[in-house]
């Protein structure tokens, strides 16, 4: 071969090479450009309907629906899924993205014009209602349900106004998604009673009866180990940067008549940005006291998620926040919790009301594609979804399969360990399409003897007749909502003056003047926003 | 023989030392986590930090072995891996050799081209777009194509089989050897500590895949084994809400983390000691020779 026949070749080659780099590194933008017209002109609905003619059944259609679901469960071949379908008269092609990445996935499949017909949206504001569903019901991707969920009588039932209300647009008050309900939590606090029973206290329902067993619990050697090594309380928060001091802790905060969700109003009646209500900084004042004191876990500032739960396990800490399950959800790892521990309700403020702030139980919620073909199919399949017998079957799998009996009266489920194992692959509290039937789930977790029964039910009903429920309505303020993503520098710096005011790093007078230098300032279009917002939901 | 010094004996002494307390560092969490799979959690209550349990339990991998997404999962990771590097290496010879000609007409431009992937992609929508188009979707070749040949790899090649003396080829030429021959015979022969440390390069990527399952797969039977390590053993702060949502009571079952830890790296620990020294080797790849 002479050279220029090794050269021509040589390019042939290149050249061939060079396009399979190029469409592997997908830098071809013609052609993405191609492909991105052509996909989102086709429908997304056309799939169903020959998919339930092929099978011959005239009612059932066909419902691609995207749910985020735990890596556990397996969708295909899943018998759980078979008898929903059975029993919604539907057909369900489940995608399931995972549970980590589930927005990457739906923010790619919504641009990508090819829409499924059923979408979980869960975002950031827990109730799905967030920034993206917004601006994809702005782009018109979305259908808008008020004209027809009327029609639905366990949707209208299950979802209560509040919910509702919570989730409708901001923009054009228009609702595009269905809430999902969930459990109403009662968030109080998780006690070792053994240590209480064994130092002869009561259980604390005042601020004052609380620092004197976080102080026995800290120095009368509540474990009989003969060692310093225990101390009152701890917190952790679910994410790193997040100031622990204000994840669940409203057993505390209580106290002080200061909520730690938006929504309330301060014990002067009116609407206020947090920093600015009465119990603000006597929460932190009182929480720089017990680190003073040493009275607190020394790590409760950086504990992650679920690290508050293992020092009460390991029997380094006395109390820590819970609510109503989580005494008999910790039997899972700590066997016979329900004799060590107890739940308790929030603490009384200096008035003698403990107030328990229950936001709008929501766990995200259902979106439809404006040009879905099926919206009315679909809605009926989620007004199914909302009956007991669908979050029956569910949360509980099927009889024989994955549990061996179920009393709908007293929610007691007895299972073997196969029975177990099965359960956790066939389905999940992620499966639902509400996981609550008004307010409670069909089971309660490890409740599976009277006796365990009969604790979660002496300590809840204990706890809220000592507690005053207060609805708190979702607020729909986008600015306060969205001061992390508008000044997170100084959101941030907010949150380090907190833990340096608590660890004595700054003084009081320190802390307030950033707090009238900078934070007011800084949150005042905000603030405002908010408070109209709040005085215009109560008209 | 060269007797060595007191102060030559020191400084082995330190450099040891130090070493080996580098390497335990590393081996520590490795170990930690091993001994967590088998601990019961009760005794990991009373000693969070203890190496070697009192009392061994498998009850975690008991668990995880009826997992059947595992399972797939390391079925797909394998397939994707086997298939992934030998198209790698296969596309890395044919299109580094004639790249390592001088003489090959628009060479520079070809290589400015794929310089250009380096700097510069679709996008995430595109790149969806694209694997849609091409009816890769929900194929395990959409994890095996997009990226099969890294323009960083290929000038790494490209250097190395340029440094190949060219009176090699032009010998076997001579000898009445085409250029298939050539690549065959004498190129591949000549490059196997490249072609082996790009199998491992290549490898590890592979193995660790796991976004482009999230993006170009909608089906859980292709999730190759990273992502579904992912998705069971990160608790963020996301899932950590969801947990406290839907009322599971805080309950992260930490052994079984710890197992599918050890289950997914299991392969990777038995093979890197036998392929590390590739590894040092191809921190040489490429570079200027004296």
């Amino acid at each position: 071969m002479g050279k220029k026949g090794k050269n021509l070749l040589s390019s042939l080659a290149c050249i061939m090479l060079l396009s399979s780099v190029l469409a592997a590194c997908g830098s071809n933008n013609e052609e993405s450009t191609a492909s991105s017209s052509s996909n989102s002109a086709s429908p997304s609905s056309s799939a169903p309907a020959s998919a339930s003619q092929s099978e011959g059944k005239a009612e059932s259609v066909t419902i691609k629906m995207f749910n985020r679901v735990n890596a556990d469960v397996v969708i295909d071949n899943n018998p759980v899924i078979a008898e929903a379908e059975k029993l919604a008269n539907v057909k369900l092609e489940i995608e399931a993205p995972p549970i980590n990445n589930y927005v990457d996935k739906l923010q790619v499949v919504m641009a990508s014009g090819d829409l499924p017909d059923l979408i979980y949206n869960w975002g950031t504001a827990g109730n799905g209602a967030d920034a993206n569903m917004e601006k994809w019901a702005q782009n018109g991707l979305l259908a808008s349900l008020d004209d027809k969920i009327g029609n639905y009588p366990n949707l209208m039932k299950n979802i209560t106004k509040e919910m509702w209300d919570a989730v409708k647009s901001v923009n054009d008050g228009k609702t595009y998604i269905i809430p999902r309900p969930n459990v109403v939590n009662h968030w109080g606090y998780v006690i070792n009673q053994q240590w209480l029973d064994k130092l002869g206290m009561k259980t604390p329902t005042t601020l004052d009866e609380f620092t004197k067993v976080v102080t026995a619990f800290t120095k009368e050697d509540p474990d009989g180990n003969g060692q310093d090594d225990t101390y009152g309380v701890s917190f952790s928060g679910p994410d790193l940067g997040r100031n622990t001091i204000w994840n669940a802790s409203n057993f505390l905060t209580a106290a002080f008549s200061l909520p730690v969700t938006d929504g309330v109003k301060d014990t002067d009646g009116n609407y206020k940005i947090r920093e600015k209500m009465s119990g603000y900084i006597p929460y932190l004042t009182y929480l720089k006291k017990l680190n003073d004191e040493k009275l607190i876990d020394p790590e409760f500032l950086i504990n992650k998620i679920y690290v508050d739960n293992e020092k009460l396990n390991q029997f380094k800490v006395g109390i820590t926040y819970g609510h109503q399950y989580a005494v008999l959800g910790n039997i899972s790892k700590l066997p016979d919790s329900e004799k060590i521990f107890s739940y308790q309700g929030v603490l009384k403020n200096d008035k003698g009301v403990a107030s328990d702030w229950v936001t709008p139980a929501m766990w995200g919620g259902w979106m439809i594609p404006k040009d879905s073909k099926n919206i009315d199919q679909i809605l009926s399949f989620l007004d199914w979804g909302n009956t007991t017998e669908a979050n029956t079957l569910f949360q509980l799998g099927i009889k024989g399969l994955t549990y061996e009996s179920y009393d709908a009266a007293t929610k007691a489920v007895t299972r073997n360990s196969d029975q177990t194992a099965k359960l956790t692959t066939l389905t999940s509290a992620y499966m639902t399409p509400a996981n609550a039937i008004n307010g409670d789930g069909a089971s309660i977790q490890n409740a599976d003897t009277p006796e365990k029964l009969n604790v979660y039910k002496t300590q809840l009903e204990a706890a809220l007749k000592q507690m005053t429920i207060v609805n708190v309505p979702a607020v729909r303020s986008p600015k306060i909502l969205s001061l992390n993503a508008s000044i997170p520098d100084l959101v941030k710096k907010k949150d380090d003056y907190e833990i340096k005011f608590i660890t004595g790093a700054i003084s009081e007078k320190q802390f307030k003047d950033f707090l009238e230098k900078e934070w007011y300032p800084a949150t005042a279009d905000a603030e405002k926003e908010y408070v109209d917002f709040m005085n215009s939901v109560g008209k | 023989m060269k007797i060595r010094s007191k102060g030559d004996k020191i400084f082995d002494f330190v450099t040891y030392s130090v070493i080996s307390l580098f390497a335990l560092a590393c081996l520590f969490p490795f170990f930690y986590v091993a001994a967590f799979s088998v601990t019961p959690y009760s005794e990991y209550l009373e000693h969070p930090l203890k190496l070697i349990p009192y009392h061994i339990e498998f009850g975690a991998y008991r668990q995880i072995f009826n997992m059947s997404v595992l399972w797939t999962g390391y079925k797909n990771t394998i397939i994707i891996t086997v298939v992934g590097v030998a198209f790698n290496i296969f596309l890395l010879l044919i299109t580094a050799y004639p790249l390592s000609k001088p003489d090959l007409k628009g060479r520079n431009v070809i290589l400015v081209l794929i310089t250009f992937t380096m700097f510069f992609n679709g996008g995430l929508i595109p790149n969806f777009y694209l694997i849609r188009s091409l009816d890769l979707y929900n194929t395990l070749w959409s994890l095996i194509l997009p990226g099969v040949l890294g323009a960083y790899n290929l000038i790494l090649m490209k250097s190395f089989i340029g440094n190949i003396p060219p009176s090699l080829e032009e010998s076997a030429s001579i000898d009445g050897a085409n250029e298939i021959t050539i690549l065959a015979r004498i190129i591949v022969p000549l490059s196997k500590p490249a072609i082996a440390t790009f199998v491992i390069f290549h490898a590890v990527t592979q193995w660790n895949t796991f976004f482009n399952a999230i993006i170009y797969t909608s089906k859980r039977d292709l999730w190759p084994l990273m992502l579904i390590v992912r998705d069971m053993v990160v608790d963020s702060g996301g899932v950590a809400r969801d947990m406290m949502d839907a009322t599971n009571s805080g309950v992260t079952e930490f052994t079984i983390k710890m197992a599918i830890i050890i289950f997914a790296t299991l392969p990777i620990l038995v093979v890197y000691p036998f392929m590390q020294k590739y590894f040092m080797k191809g921190m040489l790849i490429g570079s200027i020779k004296g």
